[in-house]
């Protein structure tokens, strides 16, 4: 049900965003020496930490002959939330996350080319202000490119809600914690917005069908706003040429 | 014991029947199995059964401290047990990928929802609210959990009473069930999951049993290209979607997923009905005293009782009334031996097929000559 305070009488949010307006983000690639990718990304005061290792060598349990094994482990500082988080990992919340971004990234890796190897994806987030999914899958994605791994297409994730304002319906992009806490609906999308395919599709607190519709084509908007974001970061990490370990080698 | 892998063979075969618009049990796509509900003695106690899928879910409650942050509501706990009786490949007491899936799902649809009324289950701000816990044990794994278990809970949670308390002072006192009539949870609106596999085409396929949902959440070689998913939709009879997961491979437009709404819609109105009627029909007994429990489940009359139906695959077009020419002539050869008066019924219960029904009556031992003089 669309929450009435979730958009004011002048068409701002909580936070004084405009209801297609995605909060900003900055993001660094190739920010620890030890991975072989890494990216540090902020999405407005949400930021989360990237590693990437792999491919190396499967462990003989989880080895399977025809694709490579991604395994991800999302891990939430314990100075992340606002009261503090005594369990970092390990709990159900952060196995199903970890499920969900090993869903998303698998979609985007080409896992046919290494089989019978594993890459590991750790997400940390450092502080947590709403859509910690959709930055951990952006901040993966960014990671990704960092360790050269080859991708089918950018993996970006977005999230959106629904606000009312007067008699209409306004989706509202990019959901901060605020606003779902407010328990307004947060449908959170992971797409591949190159090919315009969805890789994951989650959904929580209630929306009435009728309202489905113009959520997720927000989102998958956003996801392709995003997209373009990142790449412009990729590009210029390129054009500077530098990562830390090109540093300590050269 | 480790999982048995999906062959190759098993798993072309049904993709192949199911963009041909086949089935391998003869339903339709948007056709769901068999749904029986029965309630227990205890209030709160329900074994569903989906087709072959079955699930027992029970409500159990206790007093406890509520959360700093939230004083004055109630706690529900969900826990599901997935233990080898329901197949071989599950491990005892750990928690794998699937009972977290679950788990989360349930949490979903039942807590995040706001379904119950947590404010109903205070007794003393602060200090003491009603615990819910909600156990799910899963009997039988043939495909669908998820949504099976959601009726499950739903109905025991439409069932469930808790015990009456007063107040006396500083004291509460809680009354058992014989001083005071126990009081029904309150429900702001029934959600129910369902479940589609998708598969590639865009076809999506209601209520999939075991091997259908291996084919789709397995890998292919090719890539994500032509392997299927999971698309689980809980929703409530208002048309509001509580739960929305998507699981598997990446799927190339949202078209799909309106068409499972629309279905979906339909479909959780449908359960939402049976599970009402079969709460009222349980409180009707009840109140006839009347003893309910799960033997009802079990008649001793029957030779086949809690036991699968012997043909999980169905042919589209075999008639059991249509002789060969040829057959009859087989016949004639054997006259001189007279058949002994058979046990069993050859019935055409549903169209299409035909199926061994045992005569009514007990079980008896057959006389077996033990001449066999070959080794």
């Amino acid at each position: 049900m669309p929450a009435a305070d979730l958009l004011s009488s002048q068409g701002l949010r909580l936070d004084g965003r405009r209801p297609n307006e995605l909060r900003r983000i900055r993001c660094k690639l190739g920010v620890f020496t030890q991975p072989d990718g890494s990216a540090y990304l902020e999405q407005g005061n949400t930021k989360v930490l990237a590693a990437v290792y792999g491919p190396h060598q499967a462990s003989k349990s989880k080895m399977s002959t025809e694709a490579v094994v991604v395994n991800c482990q999302y891990s939430m500082a314990t100075f992340s939330t606002g009261e503090r988080k005594n369990r970092p990992r390990g709990d159900r919340k952060s196995q199903e996350m970890s499920m969900h971004l090993r869903q998303a990234l698998t979609a985007a890796i080409k896992t046919e080319m290494y089989p019978r190897s594993q890459i590991d994806i750790y997400i940390e987030v450092l502080q947590a202000d709403g859509g910690t999914y959709c930055a951990s899958v952006n901040a993966a994605s960014l990671a990704l490119i960092d360790s050269g791994i080859p991708l089918r297409a950018y993996v970006t994730a977005c999230s959106a809600s629904l606000g009312r304002q007067s008699a209409t319906h306004e989706p509202l992009v990019d959901v901060s914690h605020i606003e779902e806490a407010a328990d307004g609906v947060c449908l959170t999308v992971a797409s591949l917005p190159s090919t315009g395919s969805i890789a994951l599709l989650e959904m929580s607190n209630r929306l009435h069908m009728d309202h489905f519709n113009i959520v997720l084509t927000r989102a998958m908007q956003g996801c392709r706003d995003i997209e373009v974001i990142l790449d412009g970061a990729v590009r210029q990490h390129l054009a500077e040429g530098w990562t830390k370990q090109d540093v300590i080698t050269i | 014991m480790r999982d048995t892998c999906l062959s190759n063979c098993e798993k072309n075969f049904i993709q192949k029947i199911v963009s041909q618009g086949h089935r391998l049990d003869g339903r339709n796509f948007n056709e769901t199995r068999k749904l029986d509900i029965s309630f227990g003695s205890e209030y709160g106690c329900c074994i569903v059964s989906l087709g072959e899928t079955k699930i027992l879910s029970e409500v159990t409650c206790e007093v406890a401290q509520p959360k700093q942050i939230r004083p004055n509501e109630g706690i529900i706990f969900i826990n599901v047990e997935l233990n080898p009786m329901a197949a071989p490949q599950f491990e005892a007491n750990r928690q794998t990928d699937l009972t977290v899936y679950l788990v989360r799902l349930l949490e979903k649809c039942y807590k995040d929802s706001k379904c119950i009324d947590l404010e109903s289950l205070c007794i003393v701000v602060e200090e003491k609210v009603w615990s819910l816990r909600i156990n799910i044990k899963v009997l039988n794994h043939d495909g669908n959990l998820t949504e099976c278990a959601s009726i499950a809970t739903l109905a025991s949670i439409a069932h469930f009473r808790r015990p009456d308390f007063t107040r006396d002072g500083d004291r509460v006192i809680i009354h058992t069930l014989t001083e005071k009539d126990p009081i029904p949870t309150v429900l702001y609106h029934y959600p129910v999951c369902t479940t589609f596999a998708l598969y590639s085409n865009d076809i999506l396929l209601t209520d999939p049993n075991f091997l259908e949902e291996s084919v789709c959440t397995s890998n292919t070689e090719e890539g994500i290209n032509t392997a299927g998913g999971l698309l689980v939709l809980g929703m409530n009879q208002y048309r509001e979607v509580c739960l929305l997961d998507l699981t598997g491979a990446a799927i190339y437009t949202s078209n799909i997923v309106h068409k499972a709404l629309l279905s979906a819609a339909d479909k959780c109105k449908k359960y939402v009905e049976i599970i009402k009627n079969a709460v009222a029909k349980d409180d009707n007994l009840r109140q006839k005293r009347e003893k309910i429990n799960f033997s009802d489940i079990i008649t001793t009359e029957h030779m086949l009782a809690l036991s699968r139906k012997d043909l999980n695959i169905q042919l589209k077009h075999y008639d059991v009334t249509e002789l060969d020419e040829k057959d009859e002539e087989m016949f004639s050869d054997e006259d001189d031996i007279k058949p002994e008066p058979s046990k069993y019924d050859v019935v055409a219960t549903v169209p299409n097929t035909a199926e061994l029904k045992s005569k009514e009556g007990k079980s008896e031992w057959i006389e077996v000559s033990s001449d066999s003089g070959e080794d």
